[in-house]
This record gives C-alpha cells, sequence and structure tokens, in this order.
C-alpha cells in the first residue's frame, strides 16, 4: 500500500460481499476458488475484482447464487442519448459514432452539457479568453453553444450555428472534411489498389501481404529475419511511391515558444480535454471544440450459467422501471456497519452490524466463526537482508452472538419505527443489541493489535429462508414471533418455531463478505472508546448506502403490500 | 433525419448485403467526389446510406485494440482515429464505479458518463510480468473489467459479433499476450483475433513500407527498422528510458526544487511526496513539460551522459528562460474538486526534465543511442533508407519539439560519438517522415492504432485465430519459424 497515497484519502467503512464466479470460465483460479470455501483471502490481489457492495450485485433465483457484473452476460436493447432521451436506431449507432447526431453537446472544457443560445446582440469583440482567434461568423450566425457551468461558450472559437435545431448536421461537412478523414482514405486506397494488383501473382510473398493477418500464417513466420530475400524483391513487390492526400500537417506552430512563457496554466488542455478529442488531441485551449455527447445502453443481463435473465429494462429509453430485476439487494440479508467508534490500537472496542432480512420469510443466520483472527503476511528482512515472510497479527474480531434469527420484512412495520424501537432486546440476548422491524443488530468486538490504514476481515455469513406457500399466514403471525423471540434464546426460539412447519422448502445460501472499518489510530490520552452505549444510540447506520436503499425497498414492495396486512 | 434511417435500412437482421460494394465504390470512384462517408458517414446525404457498414458488423468492420500499460486505444476498423483513449492505470473496479470514492486528483471523466477513474496508480501490466505469480490473476481480471466496460460503455457493440485487430509490440512477454487473448476469447467470446506489429502499422499510416519506427512510450523505447513492409526484428533495440523514466525523473526533480504555497500562509514551502501523486504527475507531464530546443550538456562520448539530480540546478537552473508554472492543487472529497494549494513547478524543470530520455550510459542508452544503435546492427545498404525515414510514435513522441531535439542529438551524437563512426555517413541522410507528406496528420500516439484500423479494413484474406481454434497458444514470432518447419512455405 501506498502510504503517501491515503494520508490524502479517507479509507470509507464498508460492506463488501464476495462473488466466486464459480462459472466465469476461468481455468487458472479454479483450484483457488475451491479453496476459497475454507479459507478467503482478503490481502489478495484479486480481491477488489471479486468484492462489490451489494447494491452491484444480482441475485439468480434459480441458481440460487449470488452473480456480480463479472458472471453476468450482457446484451444492448436501447441506445439513447443521456440529455435528450433520443433513442438511436442501432443502425445509425455506429455510423454516428455512438454520439447524439442532434443538438447534444459537452463543453470542451469541463464536459458539461452545452445548452443552445441565441445570441440577442451581435457580438463584434471576441472574448478575451482567446483573442488570437478570429471570430469568423460571431455577427452573422445568431445561435451558439454556452456552457452553464463553466461560462465556456462556442463564440470563443467562432463557432456559431444559423439554425437552432440539427447542430450535429451543420457540423458533419466540417467534420468530413477534417486531414485525418482524407488521409486515412487515401491510405485505405493505396493499400487496396497495391493488394488488387498483387494478388492474382502469389507465387512469390508479397511483403504488403504478408503483413500478419494478410496472408497464410507461413508468411506471417516467415517475414521476420528474412532480410536478405526483401531485399531483392524490394522491386516487385513493394508499394509505389505514396503521394499524400493532404498538404502537410503541422499543428500548433510556435507552441515551444508559448510553452516558454507560459504563465496561466489553464491554457494547456488536461488529458481528458484531449481525449475528447482525438482527430487531435491539441495542447492549447483554444483549439478544443465542443464534442457530441455519447451515447448510452440499456442492457439486459443474464446468469452467465443459467441464461435466464436477471436484469430486464424497459425498452424506453425515458422509462426508468424493468420488467425483471433480480438484485441482490431484495434477495441477500444486507449487512450495515450500524455503529463504529474509532478504533484504537490494543484496546477492544464495540461494534454494531445490522443485518436487514429482505424475504417475506424468516431467516435465521450462521455467522460460523465466533472468533476471527486476522494476520498478514508481510516480508521481512532479517539481518542478512534475506527477505522471509512472516505472519503478523493485525487484530482479533469476537462475535458474540453468531447464530441469530431476523424476522420477515413487512412493509407495514417500515411506516411505525416507534411502535418497534420499543422492543428493544432489553436483557437476555447476549451479543445481540438490537431488534427491530426486519433487522438483527449483533455486536462485534474488535481488538486491533496492530497500527493499520484499513481494519479489514472476512465474515462468512450463511442464511437459512424457511420457505412457506402460505404466506397470509406468516404476515399475521409476525409481530407476535418477533415479540416471542426477544424473550428466549434465539437458537431455541427458531427450532420451536418451525417444528411443526417441517415440511417447508428450507433454503440455505453461504457467501463470505469483507468489512473494512478504517483505519486503526494510537490510543489518544483520556479516551475510553471501549463502551458502544454512546455511538451506538445512533440508529442510523454509518455504513452510507442504508438509509437509501432501504427507502427504495418499502418503495419497490408497497405496490404489494395491501395484500399482507 | 434519424427517421429516415430506419425506414431506409431494414432493421432485421438481413442486412450484410450493403457492404462489399460499399468499399470498392469507394476504391473505384474518382477520389475528388467520393464523400468521405466510410467509417463516419454523414447522416444527412440518403447517398451515404448503403455505405453504412452493417447493422450487426458481420466481419466487415472489427474492433481495433491497442494496449498499452497506461491507455488501451479501442475503435472501429475503417476509421481515422480511435473513438476512445482509455485510461487504465487506475486502481480498481470499486472506486471506478463509486463516484464518492474519489482519490486524490485522480478524477479522469471519460466518454461523457459518469465513470470515473479513479485509485493507486498501477500500470496495466509490466514487461517483467514473470515475476509475478499472482500477477497473471489480477491482470486477468482488470484486463476482463477494461475492456468489458469498453465494449459495452464506450463502443456500445457486443464482443460477440466482431473480430479484433490487437496491435501487439514487437516486445510484448509472450505470456501477456496469451492473456489478453484469453480475455477477448474466454470472457468476451470475440470470434477472431488478428495480431498485428505495432511499429509496422504506424510505419503503414504515412504510405511508406520502409523506415525506423522509434516507438517511445510508458515502459519503454523500442527502436524496430523496417524495411519494404519487413520487419526486422532481429535488429530492434530497447531501452528503459521512456515515460516512465520521464515520471520518476519529474517527481525527483519536484520533490527536490519545487515548492509549494498553502493558504492561508504565502510562503513557499518544500513539496510535501504525498502531494506528487501520480495523476498530479502525469498532468503536469502532459501539459506543461517539453522539450528543450537547446542542448548544453556536454557529451563526452557523443551521448550525453546523466545528470545527477543534485547538480541538475546549477547546470540547468542558469540557463533556461522558461516562466515558472503555479499549478493548482485539487483535492477532489465527494466529487467536488477543491483547491488547497499551488504547487511552483520552476521554467528549468519544465524545460529540461525531459533531458533525462537524452541521457544515457553503459546500461541504459538514451533514446538517440538506442536507434542508433539499431542502425549499427543493420546491414550496411539499408541504413540511409532507414536513417532517412524515421518515424518516431508513442505517447512520450508528443512532449512539444520532441523531434526537433531528437534530430539534433542525432547529428551530435553521429559526429561526435567514436562507437558510431562507421554510421557517420549518414548525417546527410538523416530525415524524418512527419517532415514530409501528410506531417502530423495523425497523432503520434494514435499511428499504430491507426495503421490496425487500415490493415483491418482492407479487403482480403486476413489471418486470425477463431475462438474454435484457440488453444491457449498464440502466434510468437520468437519461435514461429521452428514450430513451423514442416509445413512448405512458398517462397522456399
Amino acid at each position: 500500500m501506498n502510504s503517501l497515497q491515503t494520508e490524502t484519502r479517507h479509507i470509507r467503512p464498508y460492506v463488501h460481499y464476495h462473488c466466486g464466479c464459480p462459472d466465469v470460465n476461468k481455468p487458472t483460479t479454479d483450484l483457488e476458488s475451491e479453496k476459497e470455501e475454507e479459507t478467503f483471502d482478503i490481502d489478495s490481489p484479486g480481491i477488489h475484482f471479486s468484492t462489490f457492495p451489494i447494491s452491484k450485485l444480482y441475485f439468480c433465483d434459480d441458481c440460487h447464487q449470488i452473480r456480480c457484473p463479472r458472471c453476468v452476460q450482457e446484451e444492448i436493447v436501447c441506445y439513447y442519448c443521456p440529455n435528450c432521451l433520443f433513442e438511436v436506431p442501432t443502425a445509425s449507432v455506429k455510423s454516428e459514432r455512438n454520439r447524439c447526431a442532434r443538438n447534444c453537446f459537452q463543453c470542451p472544457i469541463c464536459q458539461n452539457t452545452l445548452s443552445v443560445v441565441a445570441s440577442s446582440e451581435p457580438q463584434p469583440t471576441p472574448s478575451p479568453i482567446s483573442p488570437t482567434v478570429p471570430t469568423v461568423s460571431a455577427t452573422g450566425a445568431p445561435y451558439y453553444l454556452s456552457c452553464g457551468v463553466c461560462r465556456w461558450d462556442s463564440q470563443e472559437i467562432g463557432m456559431t450555428f444559423e439554425k437552432a435545431t440539427g447542430l450535429a448536421l451543420q457540423l458533419q461537412k466540417t467534420e468530413d472534411e477534417r486531414p485525418d478523414v482524407k488521409e486515412f482514405d487515401h491510405l485505405k486506397d493505396q493499400f487496396e489498389k497495391h493488394l488488387r494488383h498483387n494478388t492474382p501473382s502469389t507465387t512469390l510473398p508479397s511483403s504488403l501481404l504478408s503483413i500478419p493477418g494478410m496472408s497464410g500464417m507461413n508468411s506471417f513466420s516467415s517475414r521476420y529475419g528474412n532480410t536478405g530475400l526483401a531485399h531483392s524483391q524490394q522491386k516487385s513487390d513493394d508499394v509505389e511511391k505514396y503521394e499524400a492526400a493532404v498538404d502537410k500537417v503541422e499543428p500548433e506552430n510556435g507552441l515551444v515558444d508559448d510553452l516558454v512563457h507560459l504563465t496561466d496554466v489553464n491554457q494547456i488542455t488536461t488529458l481528458t480535454q484531449r481525449m475528447n478529442q482525438l482527430s487531435d488531441q491539441p495542447y492549447k485551449v483554444e483549439r478544443l471544440q465542443p464534442q457530441r455527447i455519447h451515447l448510452r445502453t440499456k442492457r439486459v443481463k443474464r446468469c452467465r450459467s443459467c441464461r435466464h435473465i436477471l436484469i430486464k429494462p424497459e425498452q424506453k429509453a425515458q422509462a426508468t422501471r424493468f420488467k425483471i430485476k433480480l438484485v441482490a439487494l431484495k434477495n441477500i440479508p444486507k449487512i450495515t456497519i450500524a455503529s463504529l467508534p474509532k478504533l484504537i490500537l490494543n484496546q477492544p472496542t464495540q461494534i454494531v452490524l445490522k443485518f436487514s432480512n429482505p424475504l417475506y420469510e424468516e431467516i435465521s443466520v450462521d455467522l460460523t466463526q465466533e472468533e476471527i483472527i486476522i494476520q498478514e503476511e508481510t516480508t521481512i528482512q532479517d539481518d542478512c537482508g534475506k527477505p522471509t515472510l512472516e505472519k503478523v497479527t493485525i487484530g482479533k474480531v469476537t462475535i458474540l452472538a453468531p447464530h441469530f434469527n431476523i424476522t420477515p420484512y413487512n412493509e407495514v412495520l417500515e411506516y411505525e419505527e416507534d411502535l418497534i424501537s420499543s422492543r428493544r432486546a432489553a436483557k437476555a440476548d447476549i451479543g445481540i443489541y438490537e431488534k427491530r422491524g426486519n433487522s438483527t443488530s449483533i455486536i462485534l468486538e474488535i481488538t486491533p493489535l496492530a497500527e493499520v490504514e484499513e481494519f479489514k476481515f472476512p465474515l462468512l455469513v450463511k442464511y437459512t429462508s424457511k420457505n412457506t406457500e402460505n404466506n397470509e399466514n406468516e404476515g399475521v403471525t409476525t409481530e407476535e414471533k418477533s415479540s416471542g423471540e426477544t424473550n428466549s434464546s434465539k437458537a431455541i426460539t427458531s427450532d420451536e418455531i418451525f417444528a411443526d412447519e417441517s415440511n417447508e422448502v428450507t433454503k440455505t445460501l453461504s457467501f463470505w463478505t469483507v468489512i473494512g472499518l478504517g483505519n486503526v489510530i494510537k490510543a489518544p490520552t483520556g479516551t475510553s472508546g471501549t463502551t458502544v452505549k454512546g455511538p451506538g444510540s445512533r440508529t442510523e447506520p454509518s455504513g452510507s448506502k442504508g438509509s437509501s436503499s432501504r427507502g427504495s425497498n418499502s418503495a419497490n414492495r408497497s405496490g404489494t403490500s395491501s395484500s399482507k396486512s | 433525419m434519424d427517421e429516415s434511417n430506419s425506414s431506409s435500412v431494414p432493421s432485421g437482421p438481413t442486412v450484410d448485403i450493403t457492404v462489399t460494394p460499399s468499399i470498392q465504390q469507394t476504391s473505384q470512384a474518382p477520389r475528388s467526389t467520393t464523400p468521405n462517408t466510410l467509417g463516419r458517414s454523414s447522416p444527412a446525404p440518403s447517398v451515404a446510406l448503403p455505405r453504412r457498414h452493417s447493422l450487426y458488423g458481420t466481419g466487415e468492420d472489427r474492433i481495433v485494440l491497442d494496449i498499452g500499460s497506461l491507455y488501451i486505444k479501442a475503435g472501429f476498423s475503417g476509421e481515422s482515429r480511435p473513438r476512445h483513449i482509455v485510461p487504465v492505470y487506475a486502481g480498481n473496479m470499486k472506486f471506478h464505479w463509486d463516484p464518492e470514492f474519489n482519490g486524490s486528483g485522480g478524477v479522469v471523466k471519460a466518454c461523457g458518463e459518469s465513470c470515473r477513474v479513479i485509485g493507486e496508480f498501477a500500470e496495466l501490466f509490466d514487461l517483467e510480468i514473470g515475476q509475478y505469480p499472482d500477477g497473471l490473476d489480477a491482470l486477468y481480471d482488470r484486463l476482463a473489467h477494461y475492456l468489458r466496460e469498453i465494449y459495452f460503455r464506450y463502443l456500445l457493440t457486443d464482443p460477440k459479433q466482431r473480430k479484433v485487430v490487437l496491435c501487439e509490440s514487437p516486445m510484448l512477454p509472450l505470456k501477456l499476450k496469451q492473456l489478453i487473448a484469453k480475455v477477448l476469447f474466454e470472457n468476451l467470446q470475440v470470434p477472431s483475433i488478428s495480431f498485428a506489429p505495432s511499429h509496422m502499422l504506424a510505419l503503414l499510416t504515412t504510405g511508406c513500407t520502409t523506415g525506423l519506427v522509434i516507438d517511445v512510450g510508458h515502459l519503454e523505447t523500442t527502436v524496430l527498422p523496417t524495411f519494404s513492409a519487413r520487419p526486422l526484428t532481429p535488429f530492434i533495440r530497447t531501452t528503459p528510458l521512456a515515460g516512465r523514466a520521464l515520471t520518476k525523473r519529474l517527481k525527483e526533480l519536484l520533490s527536490a526544487y519545487g515548492s509549494m504555497i498553502i493558504p492561508p500562509s504565502k510562503e513557499q514551502k518544500p513539496v510535501h511526496a504525498k502531494y506528487l501523486t501520480p495523476a498530479v504527475l502525469e498532468d503536469i507531464k502532459t501539459r506543461f513539460i517539453f522539450v528543450s530546443p537547446m542542448m548544453i550538456s556536454e557529451a563526452s562520448i557523443g551521448i550525453a551522459e546523466k545528470t545527477l539530480v543534485e547538480d541538475m540546478e546549477d547546470k540547468y537552473a542558469t540557463v533556461v528562460s522558461t516562466s515558472d508554472v503555479l499549478y493548482p492543487f485539487t483535492i477532489s472529497k465527494r466529487g467536488r474538486e477543491r483547491q488547497i494549494g499551488t504547487l511552483v513547478v520552476p521554467g528549468w524543470i519544465r524545460e529540461r526534465c525531459a533531458e533525462v530520455l537524452f541521457e544515457g550510459d553503459e546500461d541504459e542508452s538514451s533514446v538517440v543511442g538506442c536507434a542508433l544503435e539499431c542502425l549499427l546492427k543493420t546491414p550496411i545498404h539499408l541504413r540511409a533508407p532507414l536513417a532517412s525515414a524515421i518515424l518516431l510514435i508513442g505517447g512520450t513522441t508528443l512532449l512539444p519539439n520532441f523531434q526537433s531535439r531528437f534530430g539534433h542529438e542525432l547529428l551530435r551524437t553521429l559526429n561526435t560519438d567514436r562507437r558510431f563512426k562507421s554510421l557517420s555517413k549518414l548525417v546527410g541522410h538523416i530525415g524524418f517522415l512527419e517532415d514530409t507528406g501528410s506531417g502530423k496528420v495523425f497523432v503520434a500516439n494514435c499511428r499504430t492504432w491507426v495503421g490496425g484500423s487500415l490493415i483491418g479494413s482492407l479487403k482480403s484474406t486476413v489471418i486470425e485465430i477463431s475462438r474454435e481454434k484457440f488453444n491457449g497458444q498464440v502466434p510468437d514470432w520468437t519461435t514461429a519459424n521452428l514450430s513451423k518447419s514442416d509445413e512448405t512455405e512458398v517462397e522456399e
């Protein structure tokens, strides 16, 4: 890790879910993923590509598995401009260079959307920013593009329009006459002509034909190294002298002088600005031109193993609904960090993890390990300067309540927060911080033993849901259940409750998570930090996303709520 | 106008007929009257419609990829420039997609979408790839991620439907080449890949087939002579003095001689290393550095000797007139940029930082030395044609004034260095391809890609490995002659 970077960047706490992507065809890591069931290396370099926040994950009903962006297949169903929401027909997407062919442009300076403005009065004086550029038609044409964010406007570069619509079309002409386009077509003609003349007589290996990919694999291999031969054939097969189609292009004369006397950094384009104008990638800001806005797509996502559709958006560009939306948020327990005091070296600290159940069934969660010891392999130089691998213990995590139940999701309860919060687990449940609504919060005790930039630990979550077909029945008994549970030990409760309904379908799924808690600091004098009560009274989860995703949950489910209550 | 498109082009899979005649039309029609519609056809005139590439791109237009260690250039064949240059040096996907998670200054907003590339600086790959045992797996993931993004977010096309032209540098490790092929075939399921040598492709964009192609990229500089469209690979020379060495030098110089002002205090303090993030360095490098037109290094053995960082201020600071630049530091917090201070970049650093590329020693040849060593290895009768057709490609050569300084250094070295005495007759022959013909019509960092696009668009049988035939092996020029010896070749 680069300590240099982390100083300026605050590492946020997070809970990321691991997806093993068993169906991604990747033989090299097959062995690894098998091992992963028991051990899960949170320090492996691939971790960033296999763990995701829950909002990025899908859930395949048929495979009963988490699916991540890596193990879904995508199909584009619709192209549209994010600005005007115009749906672009598939046939013209590529010829429009994947950009909006109507009126949408992005600012060459700050990449925000430009708006078309009618010039109320003629502007005879060129803008002070680029005095060298003559505003050719500034007085003549009435419309120009203007950026509402950085105040750039297209009159600065002398770009004005006769009409307020179809701006892309008006610019198309200059676009087509760019020297690189001309030259490219000319080159293509030249080589095509050469190929046409040479293909009949392939008895001699034409050198151009032996460009890899141009003729047989054999000549591909012989091309390298056959230098003596090459010379003797020079006359017969070389391309005839090429005459460029365009005059010599010498962009940006005097650039060095300008750079020598540079005072304002904003006169030189940034890399981002240049990469938005690949035709010439100019150094000077006044050469930048507005670019059409890039199109976006709506995509269907399928599970790679069973080919079932996980995400299917509404085809229309304006619609934000999804016809099919199998996201992990609605199918697996959501874990949020509800309380996170500062982690202080060698001091046991209690954090609260909140598990929310998005299902309409009660689930029981099993965290398997009661104690997690985090070790890190570090190379340590010994006396002889030989690097040796050594395991250093970073910290210890104790889960006080590794088994617990979460009551089903019930949208009615969502609106009665006050009522539920009174049912707080007052006693009896060791390690359970709170139970309310469809969530259970548990206490974890963290003991950091090393000063690290990011304290993170793996957590294997296994949950079992019992699918009662009889939904109405469950809806009625929910409240009673939750109150009954809080009074008795949870493990026994779950057995008792489901003992008489043993003919139900039980589904179990286990997945790894990585929980990052930010940095560990040295103990400042006079701080205790062991109690959970102080920071814990903050009920809103600090692990971001908590509140917003719950909101969407309730919104999505509100349609079905009437049948439940 | 889009309505007219959809009505005249049938929106079913009954498509591909229009493509073949279109190319012939272009080549037969007189140049002056042919509208340049291929690949970038104007949407307006209905004449242009039959020229359009097929709806589903069954074979005619390919995806051209030039995968570098910092940037991937991607686009469609038959077009004169890549559609996108995607920075791939950032950390990982999570940071890439979480707009709240901004690193310091590392915000690169691309393609108009709100995807920002953020994170720790790391090249996509290194040339010494074998040294990292688990590096290949991580690289597979990174590459797969970026290529998926490129296909679905930038090119907006289904990888399964288009063949791929892959520009490959001759020094690309075989393992890496195999890995790229594996990602493309297994993860993205492209139908086929054609490999094309990058130097050769770049040369074709000048219309010439003979030249000394010098690629100054990020990881290293490669000099490859090409004669009559044949890359003379045995004579290839490389040196690690390239973009990465320049960044390193810039960082050293700025930490030693730069200063910064952080309000409210007004005094200049030495630069704290934490502010010199790779993103800041890359920004300074690509915007404010240029190659000095003056040579002042004394050259005892012809090629300028390396100067220690400690001696540089004495040597350069007094002989330049370049202005200092006040570079604002920004830190982005929750997606918003906030200026926290100003970095003073001394003018002499701006002008003299790139000296690192022209100073060499026995172990690391300078860029100029590397080119001359290459010439020294080539047969005598090829030297003059090669020396008169030098082509500089790669991102680092975009530094203003690079080519002119390169030419001067070349002449000086030829005149003074005893090692290259046998080359001294070339002095009158030195010439650059970009000084003739169409000049810098294509930007030097895209020339390879443009060549790939050219090759991909030519109507000819294109050699490719298809997905069905892919068994993990890729063509390798170092061993190809041996492994194919059982097959009869036409010229033997």
